[in-house]
């Protein structure tokens, strides 16, 4: 007679602990995490691999609540195609444009001029990038300069002797099948092994003259194909080539070579004496960003952390934009992540205007080379 | 995809008025440089297309023919089994492979067979080493299956009326199992043609692939959209027609023995 009842009992049970439980899990996801403050929202940002330093995220996500949400690329081109694809509607509020690529981005209408009233500390920057050509369009300042990066020929100092000192030892016969490179940047590179301008600036109004220069590169590239084993794209695959001597010589952004050099590898590298090309990556801010604001609470806030500058350099592996960064690197880092003076001088800075003549000479010329 | 092909600027800037012309077509025809990465890619596919045929159906006779009934299932997922790695894993797997620190140099070098390196990674062997291992199941399957559905009294029929195996294998088997040759060769063709992976991981400077050129035109260039629309739209017709012409081909043939 009882049996009716505790059937019930067990339903009402049963039910209870159901209704509990999609209560709970419909719950859950609002209660504060541990250690954080109530979320107050996102932001989103497309960069390169350790340009947020671990340390910095974590403090910021601490102090305002907002969740740093990382994109990772590692290349500009796939960047660029990406906010393109995203437009109007990006899926990012702040994105890593090179000083080479700003025009682009700016052409392609996916990013914004900086309100740099919202960015108090912006004078914590060098001036030497904060006001360079390259960053001003029409007066307005269009990216937050981090780290600034250039293309080195590296080595194998065990199987290139003597140390090479241009970049005509990437054609060298005893290389066959021995050197690696980024074919866009390589022609640039090229360019200026050629006695060309691989910064553009003196073809701003010989448009023919630029053509010339670029196929001329492209035709080399070509012509020299059996010395290449790998075009590659990332900086870590290059890493494992020269680990593995699959490579000797390459072309190669610094940044992907001074942690091999502090873990003792037999590596180094050198600023042809031709010269070479230098970028400096930027913060900007994605046009029509959903969480606007707090792209610029994360600017402000990276732009205050303290250490920020050595910070940058140990986590991206390139020289900090930031006034007096050296100071916190230790002497093997400085000789790892610094620029000195003397390299510098042969380091060549893309103008804005002359990424508008090379940005769609130099795409086309990668594919010829790449298809070849 | 057909629209976007025939623009001249994609995605189109507010003040653009797009354009519709062949020219995406004609910049095919006319430069040489991306028509040998073409015929590249048709070589690599076919030769990949007739080694996974040649190494694959000795491997499905014997587990279809072979085998005892109550064994297959067990050597079938030992084929199989790898395929459930992802194939970037796989593809990373086969660098470990055939680096020059690789297991195949050390155990070479540790044997004192070989001095320096073999230069087994980033050429034309690596890309189709990759592309066989990773074909390998399109075509096992598809060959199998034509086997297992071999009737074995014809072949028990063929010995009774004296044929030795290789007259029985190529005047029963292997016409009796042209369905499955065809479906695995089309299989593999296809997914030869259009193979990215292997050939951006294991290739080096001289084994672009006409994937990869496409794959390009949409990651890494500005603009290059509408291009590598109608590029794509040539290797899906190339590759459309080659295969129907296979079938055709075959089709004839099998009529022609059953007549």
């Amino acid at each position: 007679m009882d049996q009716p009842i505790v059937a019930a009992r067990r339903q009402i049970t049963r039910r209870a602990l159901l209704r509990a439980a999609g209560a709970a899990s419909l719950v859950a996801p609002l209660l504060p995490r541990a250690g954080h403050a109530a979320a107050t929202g996102v932001v989103k940002v497309t960069a390169y691999d350790g340009f947020i330093p671990p340390a910095f995220k974590k403090q910021f996500e601490a102090d305002t609540g907002i969740e740093v949400q990382v994109r990772l690329v590692d290349s500009q081109a796939p960047e660029l195609n990406l906010l393109v694809a995203e437009r109007p509607h990006p899926l990012s509020d702040i994105c890593t444009v090179t000083s080479n690529r700003i025009h682009q981005f700016v052409e392609a209408a996916v990013i914004e001029p900086l309100d740099l009233k919202r960015l108090p500390s912006w004078g914590r920057i060098d001036p030497l990038y904060t006001e360079a050509a390259w960053n001003s369009v029409n007066g307005a300042r269009m990216g937050v300069p981090l780290v600034v990066g250039t293309e080195v020929l590296v080595y194998n100092t065990e199987k290139v002797v003597p140390p090479p000192d241009s970049w005509g030892a990437m054609f060298d016969a005893r290389f066959k099948h021995k050197t690696a490179y980024v074919i866009e940047d390589f022609l640039m590179c090229t360019m200026l092994y050629q006695g060309a301008d691989g910064t553009f600036a003196s073809y701003i109004d010989k448009p023919e003259a630029a053509s010339r220069a670029v196929d001329a590169a492209r035709d080399t590239l070509i012509h020299n194909k059996s010395q290449v084993l790998k075009y590659y794209e990332d900086g870590s695959e290059l890493q494992q080539l020269l680990i593995g001597e699959e490579v000797y010589l390459a072309q190669a952004y610094a940044g992907s070579l001074t942690k091999l050099i502090l873990a003792g590898q037999p590596i180094r590298f050198v600023i042809p004496r031709e010269g070479s090309l230098g970028f400096v990556y930027n913060f900007s801010v994605v046009k029509g960003a959903p969480n606007r604001d707090n792209a610029y609470r994360f600017l402000d806030a990276l732009l205050v952390y303290p250490g920020i500058g050595p910070e940058l350099s140990r986590s991206a592996g390139y020289t900090s934009t930031f006034i007096g960064a050296e100071a916190g690197l230790s002497e093997p880092e400085k000789a790892a992540f610094v620029l000195t003076p003397d390299q510098l001088k042969h380091i060549h800075f893309l103008s804005y205007e002359g990424q508008a003549i090379s940005s769609k000479l130099i795409d086309r010329a990668v594919q010829e080379v790449q298809a070849a | 995809m057909i629209r976007i092909s025939l623009l001249d600027a994609y995605p189109t800037a507010p003040e653009h008025v797009a354009r519709y012309s062949l020219d995406n077509y004609a910049a095919f025809l006319q430069s040489p440089i991306y028509r040998a990465a073409f015929l590249r890619s048709l070589r690599f596919a076919t030769i990949t297309t007739l080694l996974s045929l040649l190494l694959t159906y000795p491997l499905a006779y014997h587990i279809a023919l072979k085998v005892p009934l109550e064994r297959r299932a067990g050597r079938l997922l030992l084929l199989i089994a790898p395929f459930w790695t992802s194939e970037i894993v796989r593809i990373f797997a086969i660098i470990l492979l055939l680096a020059n620190r690789g297991a195949i140099n050390m155990v070479l070098r540790r044997a004192g067979l070989i001095a320096t390196p073999l230069p087994l990674l980033y050429n034309a062997f690596s890309v189709s080493f990759g592309m066989l291992y990773t074909m390998l199941l399109s075509m096992l399957l598809p060959l199998y299956a034509a086997l297992d559905r071999l009737p074995r009294s014809l072949l028990d029929a063929g010995s009774d009326l004296g044929a030795g195996p290789w007259q029985r294998f190529l005047h029963l088997t292997l016409p009796l199992t042209a369905g499955g040759i065809v479906s695995g060769c089309v299989l593999v063709f296809l997914l030869s043609l259009g193979v990215f992976a292997e050939p951006m991981l294991l290739g080096g400077a001289d084994t672009t692939l006409f994937a990869m050129t496409i794959g390009g035109m949409f990651a890494d260039s500005a603009g290059r959209w509408p291009l590598g629309a109608a590029f794509s739209l040539i290797l899906l017709l190339t590759a459309l027609a080659l295969s129907l012409a296979l079938i055709a081909l075959v089709r004839r043939r099998s009529a022609g023995l059953v007549a």
